[in-house]
Order: structure tokens, then C-alpha cells, then sequence
């Protein structure tokens, strides 16, 4: 799962940042679009599990470490 | 420490006081936002403050996910001299045994609040819970596990005073169950509901047409919720909503209806927006918000009555905040004081307090150089074909310094003029004064 996993990360991170300047913005509709990203890029390669499992393992990633602060998350 | 400032030239002489904010530094910005607020701020004269030996004004910070546990600090807050404590250290809300544990909660009404939370062991099985609160805030005084479920997350979420459902979206979704507590040791749950990716969500309301208690607008027993063809997409070329509707008959263990609405709403094309639709309850039904933030010209809003678990949705009405007040810059995530996403409580709601139904309180946050604006907004959501009027109440209300972050959580006061944010980035309170004069 280290491909979709960086991959899902990435576009978590980039799309969590973009978000965040809107008061209505939630990281979990940032990880929803994440995931939708890494399902049209690697498609039947992994199962709905998969992708569920590794949406959240970018969640807690972002969470624990940068605490959901994704403007303040360098380039 | 804290300190105020008035935003000179802006009132005088006009017949109304300027806002006055009252910045103080609140938690850490590693705090994930406030589930719990209480005491003379918020509450209604016929309301107890169970916890008046410990604060007369009090919230509970969640803290972070770290290795272990989520936790609660509460903190006090003084409306005298704008100064907050924390009262206690920082106490585990739940400890599941594991390493790994995530989920949030609300608050129903005064000290009672519903939470879901997932621990990584026994198979990630989440638990779900109505609880109350014991008087020093330090723990709580009933915490009752009302269902479990395997291999989900999911949290608890608002609907009224006295009721709440959980939800959980991986590995397929699910409404686990509707609820009703008013505190102590007695619950009454339905049965769990069914699963599959149709139960996917945007987003929940609670179906409008009856009462117009604050931040109990609606109807009892029930709940709906947004997706795209029973999807979990939802992404700039989205233009289908659903509006799933939920219903429960009250009893302990009795199934939950569904009733589709399928295809209610199409939404006007969004390319370069993905932000999904928003919804706001009212006396007379619900308002479903269209932002856009590639066009924001082209934020509408659409009414939905209520016949039973059928919609009907009316023309959509452009957004009369224009470009000039951008719907997608304006707070609307808890507004009607229904849970989504993230933690929440009661007083996110913005319905006005002195009996003007359904006139919404909330504010426009904007970037301005390095810094983010806040102006306080009314919305008058009354017409029940969606036309409503936007008002700035105060403009550049406070400043959220050397920030490029909206995250708020919101407490809109009992007195209906002033207002509570707490600005996650800086972890910073600001009480204004005077917000909605």
C-alpha cells in the first residue's frame, strides 16, 4: 500500500491546504477528495478496504503530526 | 492575558456601538475544538448550571490524538474582565485500550453530550455513548455505551436538546442508530440501521417544518442527509444531491425508515469548486446552501419542505450576499446546532435568541495581506421560496494575525449580540462584543 499511501497523502495535504482558508472546510472532506484522487489513479489495483484503511492512516498522519494545521504544513 | 480593542471610526456616530474584541490565548494549536459550552453565557434563564461551584462560564477543549487517549480541558471564561483558566488538567474522555484511538462528540443540551469513539483494539470496534457531565468537569457523572459496532469509525452528532444519531463512513457507511437522553443513567436507542455506500454522507439536517425553539428547530425522530447517487463522491463536476431522509418512531430497538429522495436537487455546474453544499434548518423546512469558490457569483440557495420523508425542493434563488458577502466565506458547518464533522455543541447554533425565527447569526471570514478578517453577518432565511436578505452587522469584527486559516469554532451568546470564537491556528479566544448591533 506505499503507493496509494504517499499518493493519497500528497493530495490530502494539497487539498487540505487549499480548504482551510474557508470556514466551512473539514480535513475529512479533504481526505474524501484524497481518496477519490488515488482511486482514479491506481482504480482496481486496491479494494475499497484498502483505500478506506489508508485514507485513514493519512488522517492520523496529518492529525498527529501536524495537527489538522494544513497552512502551516511546509511545501 | 487579554486584551480589547474597538474598531475606531466604525459606529460612532451612527447610532450603534462598535465591536469590541477581547483576544486571550485558549488551549494549543494542537487542540482539536470545544464539544461542551456552558453556564450564564449561553444558557436561558430556565436553564441550571449544574457546574455554577466550578465556572460560572465553562467549555471543554478536546485535546489531541496522541499515542493514547483523546482528552478534555475544561476551561473557565470570565465576560467580566475577558479572561480564561483552565479549571483542571486535561482528563481522558476515553481510554479503549489500544494505541490508537479517533472519533468525536456533541453536546445535546446543557451538561448532556452523545460520542462515538474507535480504539485500534478488539478489531478497531468503536464504541458510542450518551453522556453527562459530573459538576467539577473533570470527569463524567454517567457515560453509557449505547451500541458498538466493528471495523468502523464514527462519532456522535447533535440534533436537538434531547437527541442525537451516530454515523460511521469507512469500509461502507452506516446511520447506527437515533437516540433520545436527557441525562442520567436512562437511554432509549433504535435499532441499528443498514449499511452500504448509499449511507455515504455530505452532510446531515434535521427536517424543518415544526417548532422554533433555538436550536431545536424540526422535526423529532428524525434526520436526512446529503450524498450523489448513493456515492462518496463529491467533487467539481458534482451536480446531483440526494437528500436521504431518515426516520425513527421513538421506541427502544425499533428499526429506522429510509425514504430516498433521489435526485432533489441540481446543483448549478461548479468547476474548480469542491465545496459541498451546506444546510441550515428552518421553521418552514430547510435551506440547502450551494457555495462556489472558483465563481462565487454563482452561490445559490435552494428551500426544501417536508411531507413525511419526501422533499420538495424549490427554485433555486441566488445567494444575496453576491460577491460582495461570498457565501463560501461565510460560517454555516453547525449553524443550525446539528452535528457534522468534527466535534461540535449546542450554542454553534446562530438562531437568533429574542424569538426572530429563523434569522441566522454567523460571520464572513476573509484573507486581508497576511492576516484573516472577520465580519459578523444576519441571514434572514424567513421565505419559505428561499428569497432572504444578508446584512453586515460589524465589518473587520477582529483579526486573526499572521494566519491563513478559517477554522473556527463558534459560541453565539445567550444575549444575542455578543459572540465567541475560538481560531484554532493560534489557538487564540476572541470574545466581541457588540457582534450582531
Amino acid at each position: 500500500m506505499a503507493e496509494p499511501y504517499d499518493f493519497m497523502l500528497a493530495k490530502y495535504i494539497e487539498i487540505g491546504k487549499a480548504g482551510e482558508i474557508y470556514p466551512n472546510h473539514n480535513p475529512y472532506d479533504s481526505s474524501n477528495l484524497a481518496m477519490q484522487a488515488a482511486m482514479e489513479n491506481f482504480g482496481n489495483a486496491h479494494t475499497q478496504e484498502e483505500y478506506d484503511n489508508t485514507r485513514q492512516e493519512c488522517e492520523r498522519y496529518v492529525l498527529a503530526t501536524y495537527h489538522n494545521r494544513f497552512t502551516r504544513i511546509s511545501e | 492575558m487579554s486584551f480589547g480593542y474597538q474598531i475606531l471610526g466604525f459606529g460612532a456616530g451612527v447610532g450603534k456601538p462598535a465591536a469590541v474584541a477581547h483576544v486571550s490565548d485558549m488551549g494549543t494549536t494542537s487542540d482539536q475544538g470545544i464539544w461542551m459550552v456552558g453556564g450564564d453565557w449561553v444558557y436561558d434563564d430556565d436553564e441550571t448550571n449544574s457546574q455554577a461551584s466550578t465556572a460560572n462560564n465553562w467549555l471543554l477543549m478536546t485535546e489531541p490524538y496522541n499515542t493514547a487517549y483523546y482528552s478534555n480541558t475544561p476551561i473557565s471564561y470570565n465576560t467580566t474582565d475577558f479572561t480564561n483558566s483552565d479549571i483542571a488538567s486535561a482528563w481522558q474522555t476515553y481510554n479503549l485500550g489500544a494505541n490508537v484511538h479517533s472519533g468525536f462528540g456533541g453536546q445535546l443540551a446543557l451538561d448532556y453530550g452523545c460520542y462515538g469513539m474507535m480504539s485500534q483494539a478488539n478489531s478497531f470496534n468503536v464504541k458510542y455513548y450518551f453522556n453527562d457531565l459530573a459538576a467539577n468537569l473533570e470527569s463524567f457523572e454517567h457515560n453509557i455505551n449505547v451500541t458498538d459496532k466493528v471495523q468502523r469509525y464514527g462519532s456522535g452528532r447533535r440534533m436537538s436538546d434531547t437527541q442525537a444519531f451516530w454515523q460511521a463512513q469507512s469500509n461502507e457507511s452506516i446511520i447506527i442508530a437515533l437516540g433520545t437522553y436527557s441525562g442520567g443513567s436512562s437511554t432509549t436507542i433504535s435499532a441499528n440501521g443498514s449499511e452500504g455506500d448509499n449511507y455515504y454522507s455530505l452532510g446531515f439536517g434535521v427536517p424543518g417544518g415544526t417548532g422554533s425553539t433555538y436550536a431545536n428547530y424540526g422535526y423529532a425522530n428524525q434526520i436526512f442527509f446529503m450524498n450523489d447517487n448513493n456515492t462518496r463522491t463529491f467533487d467539481a463536476s458534482t451536480t446531483n444531491i440526494d437528500l436521504n431522509h431518515v426516520s425513527w418512531n421513538g421506541s427502544a430497538g425499533a428499526s429506522l425508515t429510509d425514504t430516498a429522495n433521489n435526485g432533489a436537487i441540481t446543483l448549478p455546474t461548479h468547476t474548480g469548486s469542491t465545496l459541498k453544499p451546506q444546510i441550515l434548518t428552518t421553521t418552514w423546512g430547510n435551506i440547502i446552501i450551494h457555495q462556489d469558490s472558483a465563481n462565487p457569483g454563482n452561490s445559490v440557495v435552494f428551500p426544501v419542505t417536508w411531507s413525511g420523508g419526501s422533499a420538495t425542493v424549490g427554485s433555486s434563488v441566488s445567494w444575496a450576499g453576491g460577491t460582495t458577502i461570498p457565501s463560501n466565506e461565510c460560517y454555516w458547518t453547525e449553524l443550525s446546532g446539528v452535528g457534522q464533522f468534527r466535534d461540535h455543541h449546542k450554542y454553534t447554533c446562530g438562531q437568533d435568541r429574542n424569538g426572530v425565527a429563523d434569522l441566522y447569526r454567523t460571520v464572513r471570514i476573509y484573507a486581508s495581506g497576511s492576516d484573516m478578517l472577520v465580519d459578523t453577518i444576519t441571514v434572514d432565511f424567513s421565505n419559505s421560496n428561499g428569497t432572504h436578505t444578508v446584512e453586515t452587522k460589524q465589518t473587520a469584527a477582529t483579526t486573526f494575525s499572521s494566519s491563513s486559516s478559517s477554522a473556527v469554532w463558534p459560541i453565539f451568546m445567550k444575549n444575542n449580540t455578543d459572540l465567541g470564537l475560538w481560531h484554532k491556528d493560534t489557538a487564540k479566544f476572541h470574545y466581541i462584543e457588540n457582534a450582531y448591533y
